[in-house]
């Protein structure tokens, strides 16, 4: 987790201790579409993964995201 | 150093915007660049890591991003938005599936005669937009070509098709060079080029060309970004013009003074072809205007031994502007080098395998761009190809026979010791001045001039080629190019003079000479040739202006003594005058001619 809060935080702009699974654009300003799409390119560069289009549009909030990525291999420590 | 990706530059984006959110929205001048952005898509992210990269490079970035989809009006308006921000640099961006619609799908509904006319039709569109960005536009316009498809629904019979879909965009990016190769105030970025560099089938991340028609892949955007600062840095000035290179393991493989002539790698097979190749490449590049010069720790015998008797050695003693090899510390070196060629440190680029090395250089001299290379040789020519720090906009004939000039001038150093007087040494090189009047062939010289010579530039306005030309015409201003020649080689369009008829004076508006020409009569000279046209002119009088700077004192002092006097003061500008009745006498050991 501690490697993707520091993604989030970067591209979002919030602290990392601010972060938990119900983070999501209702809660943090700087969420929009656009700075959501360059997180999922940011993720997809750290994981060396891919997302789908429907990942994408299903994802919701941080606990989403950390879904998505186990279901892709991708392993997230607490 | 590990690559910073999108999300990176809108990080420090943000810092920066902080960082510059004290300076005053409207404030203007050289430390700044406009840039107007147009483009038929969505370009998020452009904005953001072209300000992080201007920063950088030392200025700050004003962008204009037109509005989604609407360069045309941007364009063709005469009042539009684009048009009153007066952008230095405007970059239009088409996509090819918005610029064919339809056709991009469907290429093989129209016979091949109709896909010839829809390309004659979309080049004349563009021709349109670019004929209004000439008339009513500031600056240079940068174009892009396209991206020539991946995939054709008639799979091995593409080739097969008379004026085929891939052919059509061919097509149209060969007659988007081809309109544009002559303009001056027009570029075409190779786009199709840059995305082959980069591989096309990465080029485009699909769900996000799905999800909000982001066209390029956002990992793609820092590296178009650099490929827009080579225009950008150009426009600003900030491109380099010397490389300095270590020798060890740099432009051979091994230490020549372990090895020895015979161990050193250099040769036809590897590992020594590897550095063959990449002095092949900075070989290429002198031929085009870039000097060289040596920067190495070694025994001054050994590595010119190398130099100049290895058999495989492509860079010869001639080839290199300076050469310092020594065991002085590499830092000073770099400042005699720069001191030597009479440039200054933000023009050098320099290469050396030594990490330690390149690390002193980054910390002692941070003006100096010091080149990142890779541990294998085998990639040192991939590093040199990817620096983006080496464009001009244009290259003079004078660019291209920089780098023999400066050979020239270690010659004329040595046969000056030669001489007790400075009149004999003078005489002796046979120097010969032509004065012709500015054309089409010598305007971009003498913009290149306006723009970098700092020493003897009497008002130091930095015209533009355009300027240049609208002076002539509109306000009757009559601009003159100055050669230098001598016998131990041609210089080249060294300097230039600017005057018009004012009442009963011919008023010089300009008079710049290269620091490379001074001191050598040639100044004197021209003033001679000013007075013989103020008499023709029946003006009684020379007025030159002169607007001091930090670094034009040099002017002011040879206006000084060769007979002006000072007459008053307006306020930057001082006004000297010279009396054309009582003639002006040329040094007598320059032969001079007139076009």
């Amino acid at each position: 987790m501690k490697e993707l809060k520091k993604v989030l935080s970067k591209v979002l702009g919030i602290k990392s201790s601010k972060i938990n699974d119900q983070t999501s654009p209702n809660n943090v300003k700087k969420w929009d579409s656009f700075h959501g799409l360059l997180l999922f390119t940011e993720i997809e560069n750290n994981y060396n993964m891919k997302f789908t289009m429907d990942d994408i549009i299903l994802i919701r909030n941080v606990g989403d995201i950390k879904k998505t990525l186990q279901r892709h291999g991708v392993r997230i420590e607490d | 150093m590990k690559k910073m990706s999108i999300a990176d530059y809108f990080l420090i984006d943000r810092k920066i915007g902080r960082k510059n959110s004290k300076i005053a929205p409207f404030a203007d001048g050289p430390g700044f660049v406009k840039i107007g952005i147009l483009g038929s898509f969505t370009l998020n992210g452009i904005k953001e890591t072209l300000n992080v990269k201007c920063d950088e490079a030392g200025f700050l970035l004003k962008p204009y991003i037109g509005k989604y989809n609407q360069y045309n009006q941007e364009l063709l308006d005469s009042s539009s938005g684009l048009y009153s921000f007066k952008p230095d640099l405007t970059i239009l961006f088409l996509d090819l599936r918005d610029f064919l619609g339809e056709h991009y799908h469907f290429p093989y509904r129209l016979t091949a005669q109709k896909r010839r006319s829809l390309v004659r039709e979309k080049m004349e569109r563009i021709l349109c937009l670019v004929r209004a960005f000439t008339k009513y536009g500031t600056g240079k316009l940068i174009l892009k070509n396209f991206s020539v498809p991946t995939h054709s629904t008639m799979g091995i019979l593409e080739s097969k098709q008379e004026f085929g879909f891939f052919e059509m965009v061919r097509s149209l990016n060969r007659s988007l060079e081809e309109k544009f190769r002559e303009n001056p105030r027009v570029y075409v970025f190779d786009y199709d080029n840059f995305l082959n560099r980069h591989g096309k089938l990465e080029a485009s991340d699909d769900k996000m060309l799905y999800l909000a028609d982001m066209k390029l892949n956002q990992n793609l955007i820092p590296p178009l970004c650099d490929e827009y600062m080579r225009y950008i840095k150009a426009i600003k000035g900030k491109t380099r013009k010397c490389i300095v290179l270590d020798l060890d393991n740099t432009l051979w493989g091994g230490i020549v003074g372990e090895d020895g002539f015979d161990g050193i790698k250099l040769g036809p097979t590897s590992p020594g072809n590897a550095f063959m190749e990449f002095q092949k490449y900075l070989l290429s590049l002198t031929e085009r205007g870039i000097i060289l010069a040596i920067n190495s720790s070694n025994n001054q015998q050994d590595a010119i031994k190398v130099i100049k008797e290895h058999p495989y050695m492509v860079l010869k003693e001639q080839h290199f502007a300076s050469i310092k090899i020594n065991w002085d510390n590499k830092p000073n070196n770099m400042i005699e080098i720069a001191k030597e060629l009479n440039v200054g440190l933000e023009s050098l680029v320099y290469i050396d395998d030594d990490k330690r090395n390149r690390q002193l250089m980054r910390e002692m001299l941070p003006r100096v761009l010091v080149l990142e290379l890779p541990e294998d040789p085998a990639l040192y020519l991939r590093a040199l190809k990817d620096c983006t720090d080496l464009d001009a906009l244009h290259i003079t004939e004078e660019d291209r026979k920089r780098g023999l000039m400066y050979v020239q001038e270690r010659e004329r150093k040595d046969v000056r010791l030669l001489f007790d007087d400075m009149a004999g040494f003078l005489a002796h090189l046979e120097i010969r001045v032509k004065i012709a009047k500015a054309d089409s062939f010598s305007i971009p010289r003498i913009s290149q001039l306006a723009q970098r010579t700092n020493q003897f530039n009497l008002t130091t306005r930095r015209y533009g080629e355009e300027t240049i030309r609208s002076i002539m015409q509109k306000d009757g201003y009559e601009v003159y190019s100055i050669s230098v020649e001598d016998k131990f080689g041609d210089s080249g369009i060294s300097g230039a003079v600017i005057f018009k008829k004012k009442g009963d004076s011919l008023f010089l508006d300009n008079f710049l000479m290269s620091c490379r020409v001074l001191g050598k009569g040639v100044e004197r000279t021209v003033i001679a040739f000013c007075v013989e046209k103020a008499r023709k002119a029946k003006t009684r009088y020379l007025i030159c202006e002169y607007i001091p700077t930090e670094k034009n004192a040099i002017a002011r002092d040879f206006l000084a003594d060769s007979g002006f006097v000072f007459i008053k003061k307006e306020n930057k500008s001082e006004f000297w005058r010279l009396d054309a009745k009582k003639g002006f006498k040329r040094p007598p050991f320059i032969k001079v001619g007139e076009k």
